[in-house]
């Protein structure tokens, strides 16, 4: 079990693996739900395959940042649909994540690049 | 197909691929992932057509493969990384539980660590390594794909054999006569199918210029017997084996297709013009496969029963003594080779009689293993491929020896460490195992590093240029046997020269070892490093002893007195009769470009030959002398075989040959007038010793032919053949279309190759144009085999060179660090400099001088096997054997004397204090 003091062990996240965990804030999903909702979240930047997508929830699953979920839908296909959903460590990492990113917003070298590319 | 069956058939597809992943990966994700794919499918709908299709494929293979190889790589790293000691809980799930693959994980893991902590050491030793498999594994590399590989798009290849007509006793053979073939195929109860080709050139056209193109004339089954399916359109059938010039069908292959047809997959049913007829593509054959010969390119197939009208002479599909045919076939199920050897030989025996009387020695049929060579030269080619097999794997001792040298240094320096393991409660075996590993380990990374030197290696091979008749293509690149095998190389070797060292490192007494704290000289250990050095000294001199016996006789080829010229003296292949030319018309042709030729600038002389010397190729008659009586080895019915060229006017002249009496060839020498030749002064002493031959007639066929001149002796067929009779025709009196045009310049023959080709299209742009090449390079494939050979050979030899000073080099330099206080001592006593140098220099360079006497013995005894590619040159050659022991000492002595100058400038007081 990972406990909470391995938090900052776990950052900085990857910006895909932020992408996926924020897509699990609202609500639990699968695969293809991921996909898209991903899609959505970063205007198309970032459009995950199949293979990238299992790998980056697997090292999530190992990492215990996202669970998997008993939620099952009817329909076709359904059975083999998978839900994930995200821990408590999970979401205690994205705050921490966000709160790092945060603070790059307000550090020094963000100021300074303001500045730089301010027009004179 | 359906909407849904089109998607459940890729959700297949899509299945298999996951495959590619650990199967823990694909347990826990693979539904998952396919039921991902199968949403995205069913909501992008427009992806249909085959545009549609690649995409999609393309876009999931980019997507699976790397993550699939990352996915694998992040398994192994965890497997070596996972905790060695279980945790209680969490990890328990990760402990494999079988204690021999954990202590493999373990000593890996440790090997790996302990590598990193000397990169130095682990990247010279890796290059070392990476060397010396590269030499063997570029050689083994190019023998798999000429000897191992099996003929590509061949089913069940074991089953196909060679057929060769043989003497039962006797080491004579033939090819086989069209009737003989027929027999076999027809009578055969062994065989499943029995099938007959031969090589044919031809000239294939649409319209406009013809291109040459390298044929094979096969009989109908041909295909079927070595199971190779069309990949578009048909093979031949049956039918078209029947009646001669009614089926003027071709199959090209898949490499012609593509160069002279971009792929057009419009191909099967289109007309062509071969030799300026009419034909029709049937088929093309799959990619991969050309023909039984795979390092002969071949364009296309026609069937047998075209032969006649593509200038094979019509009796050949009806005489039975007329051999031109190469057979294979494919044993029946359950048969035995040495059966239907014996079902064959019987066949054979009933038509004995159907042949020319003198045909009745070759009277049995031998079947061997398809090797994709012809069956009489592949024991030469694959001696020779084994030789340089045996060289390369010369160099693979060197390194290994090397790395053998630094890691008993690297042992020596860890004396300490195993001592402190063992004293903790190492067993010595454990400790033995983890060395190995790190051995192993250093031997993988090294051979990792040889594949891809024998990548680029056979890509530089494979540039090179072999002048030969045929066009050869070849992929010499490593296989997964060339894989199989370097890693297999790398395994051993690692144990064989891991070992020693690990020995050495483990036999200790920990009480003593942990107490004296300078790394000793123990004699037991200097013994064996000392060895190491001389079998390193004494293979890198047997390499370069055979590389320098290789260019002697690369030397003496070069210097043989062949008796003719081949400076200044372009080649231009030539056969009109391959665009439809009549013989009538053929002369004319080439009378008009020996004119327009003749008036060439620079151009001197013009001549035809149809047989070049030294060319590798060479046709024989058997002729009646009259008053000839039979000597000893003569056929008792007093015939006589005799080789003979058929050349034009004016040859000798251009090849420089002096008629020693008599004329050469005239114009007028042609099929109206009576049949003339010109023989060598051989033949005169032969058959009429002491008198004149010219004037004289002998039989050919009973046709009497009248010698009208002598020539001097030269070579005909090969640099080292004994002296025969051998005599030259006149081409226009034994007319065959194919012939080469000579032409005598005063500058350099490679320029004359536009000046040939423009002068034939003048003549009629339909004609395709003659590869030209020169006399210098038409008749070095005699010297081919001693060319790679010397070549092979001495780069082989350089590197051991290489590899055995650089070793020395660091045996002598660790030697005096160790000795440093040794030496500091000695000064401190008094020695000065120089004869701390000579010291030094004196150690070294007895080891130097005993792995020359070894060598020198071993190379003795090993050069005989040399011998026949040699010409003659002694495997004892004094030059080599004077030149090559005083060069590598030279080597040696200049290696040694860099770090004997170091130990000389030690200060005393300097070398006391560090110890």
């Amino acid at each position: 079990m990972t406990r909470s003091a391995d938090i900052p062990a776990l950052l900085p996240l990857k910006p895909v693996e932020l992408e996926l965990l924020l897509a699990l804030v609202d609500e639990e999903r699968h695969g293809y739900g991921l996909v898209q909702r991903i899609a959505e979240q970063t205007d198309g930047l970032i459009r995950l395959e199949p293979g990238n997508l299992y790998r980056v929830i697997r090292r999530l699953l190992t990492a215990g940042l996202v669970q998997e979920s008993s939620r099952r839908e009817t329909g076709p296909g359904a059975e083999r649909r998978r839900y994930y959903r995200l821990t408590a460590l999970g979401a205690r990492v994205i705050d921490a994540e966000l709160a790092r990113l945060r603070a790059v917003l307000s550090g020094v070298p963000a100021r300074a690049l303001a500045r730089r590319l301010r027009p004179t | 197909m359906s909407d849904d069956r089109r998607v459940a058939r890729a959700e297949r597809w899509y299945a298999a691929l996951l495959f590619l992943y650990p199967a823990e990966f694909r347990r826990r994700f693979g539904p998952d992932m396919r039921q991902l794919f199968t949403d995205r499918l069913r909501s992008e709908r427009g992806r249909t057509g085959a545009t549609g299709a690649a995409t999609l494929w393309a876009g999931v293979l980019l997507d699976l493969l790397p993550s699939a190889l990352l996915e694998r790589a992040a398994q192994l790293r965890d497997w070596l990384m996972r905790p060695l000691v279980p945790a209680p809980r969490s990890a328990a799930r990760h402990y494999s539980g079988d204690p021999m693959l954990d202590t493999l994980r373990h000593d890996l893991r440790y090997a790996l660590r302990s590598l990193r902590r000397t990169p130095s050491f682990t990247a010279v030793a890796v290059i070392v390594v990476a060397l010396g498999t590269g030499a063997v594994t570029t050689i083994f590399s190019a023998a798999s794909a000429l000897v191992l590989r099996p003929i590509p798009g061949v089913r069940d290849p074991g089953r196909v054999v060679d057929i060769r007509r043989v003497e039962s006793r006797g080491r004579g053979s033939m090819s086989p006569s069209y009737p003989f073939f027929e027999h076999l195929r027809d009578e055969t109860r062994t065989m499943s199918g029995v099938a007959a080709w031969t090589m044919m050139p031809l000239t294939l056209s649409t319209g406009g210029q013809g291109t040459a193109v390298s044929a094979d004339v096969t009989s109908a089954n041909y295909f079927d017997v070595l199971g190779v399916r069309p990949q578009l359109g048909r093979f031949f059938v049956a039918a078209e084996d029947s009646a001669p010039g009614a089926h003027p069908v071709i199959v090209l292959s898949d490499g012609f297709w593509r160069r002279r047809f971009a792929g057009d997959r419009q191909i099967v049913g289109r007309s062509v013009l071969v030799n300026g007829a009419p034909w029709t593509v049937i088929g093309v054959a799959p990619p991969g496969f050309t023909g039984v010969y795979p390092i002969v390119r071949t364009d296309a197939w026609v069937p047998m029963m075209m032969a006649p009208t593509l200038g094979r002479d019509p009796d050949a599909l009806r005489s039975a003594g007329s051999g031109w045919l190469t057979l294979f076939g494919r044993l029946a199920d359950g048969v035995a080779p040495e059966r239907a050897a014996a079902d064959l030989t019987r066949i054979l025996r009933v038509h004995l009689g159907e042949e020319p009387p003198d045909y009745k020695d070759l009277n049995a049929v031998r079947l061997s293993r398809m090797t994709g060579f012809p069956a009489d030269g592949a024991p030469m080619i694959f001696t020779f491929i084994a030789l340089l097999l045996g060289v390369s794997a010369l160099v693979l001792v060197i390194a290994s020896v090397n790395v053998g040298i630094m890691l008993l240094a690297r042992a020596a320096a860890r004396r300490r460490e195993m001592a402190i393991r063992i004293a903790l409660g190492a067993g010595r075996a454990r400790l033995i195992r983890q060395l190995l590993t790190e051995s192993v380990v250093l031997f993988i990374a090294g051979a990792a590093g040889g594949l891809l030197i024998a990548f680029w290696s056979t890509g530089v091979f494979q540039r090179i240029q072999v002048p030969a008749e045929v066009p050869l293509s070849a992929d010499l690149g490593p296989d997964y046997r060339v894989l199989v095998f370097t890693l297999a190389v790398a395994v051993i070797t690692g144990l064989i020269f891991g070992l020693a060292p690990a020995l050495q490192s483990t036999r200790h007494d920990p009480d003593t070892d942990l107490r004296s704290d300078t790394a000793g000289t123990g004699l037991r250990r200097s013994r064996l490093r000392n060895s190491l050095v001389v079998v390193q000294m004494a293979v890198s001199l047997l390499l370069l002893m055979s590389a320098g016996l290789f260019l002697r006789a690369l030397t003496r080829g070069a210097h043989v007195d062949t008796g003719f010229e081949t400076a200044h003296i372009a080649v231009a292949p030539v056969d009109v009769s391959r665009s439809g030319y009549t013989d009538a018309r053929a002369r004319v042709f080439l009378d008009a470009l020996r004119e327009r030729l003749a008036a060439a600038p620079g151009v001197t002389q013009v001549s035809v030959a149809r047989w070049i010397p030294l060319g590798g190729s060479s046709a024989g008659t058997r002729i009646r002398v009259p008053n000839h009586a039979p000597l000893p080895g003569d056929r008792p019915d007093g015939m006589v075989d005799v080789s003979f060229g058929e050349v034009g006017p004016d040859y000798f002249q251009v090849l420089g040959i002096p008629l020693v009496n008599g004329r050469g060839f005239l114009a007028t020498d042609d099929s109206a007038a009576p049949q003339v030749a010109v023989v060598n002064e051989a033949f005169g002493r032969t058959f009429w010793p002491g008198s004149e031959p010219v004037g004289r007639v002998f039989y050919d066929d009973d046709t009497p032919v009248t010698i009208v001149g002598v020539a001097r002796d030269a070579k005909y067929s090969s640099l080292n053949e004994p002296l025969r009779p051998f005599m030259y025709m006149p081409v226009a009196q034994r007319w065959r279309s194919s012939t080469n045009v000579l032409v005598k310049t005063t500058g350099d023959p490679a320029a004359l190759g536009p000046v040939i080709r423009e002068a034939v299209r003048a003549i009629d742009p339909i004609l395709p144009p003659p590869e030209v090449t020169t006399m210098d390079v038409a008749t070095s494939v005699s010297l081919l085999p001693q060319r790679v050979a010397a070549g092979v050979t001495g780069a082989l030899g350089l590197l051991g060179l290489l590899l055995a000073v650089v070793g020395l080099y660091g045996v002598v330099a660790y030697t005096v660090a160790q000795r440093t206080r040794e030496i500091g001592i000695r000064m401190a006593l008094g020695a000065d400099g120089g004869s701390v140098l000579r010291l030094v220099l004196g150690d070294g360079m007895r080891l130097v001088v005993i792995g020359v006497v070894i060598g020198m013995a071993l190379a003795a005894a090993a050069t005989r096997v040399l011998a026949s590619f040699l010409f003659g040159v002694s495997p004892l050659d004094p030059l080599v054997f004077a030149l090559i022991p005083v060069g590598l000492a030279s080597a040696a002595l200049l290696a040694t004397w860099l770090p004997a100058r170091r130990a000389a400038a030690t200060d005393p007081q300097a070398a006391l204090r560090v110890s």
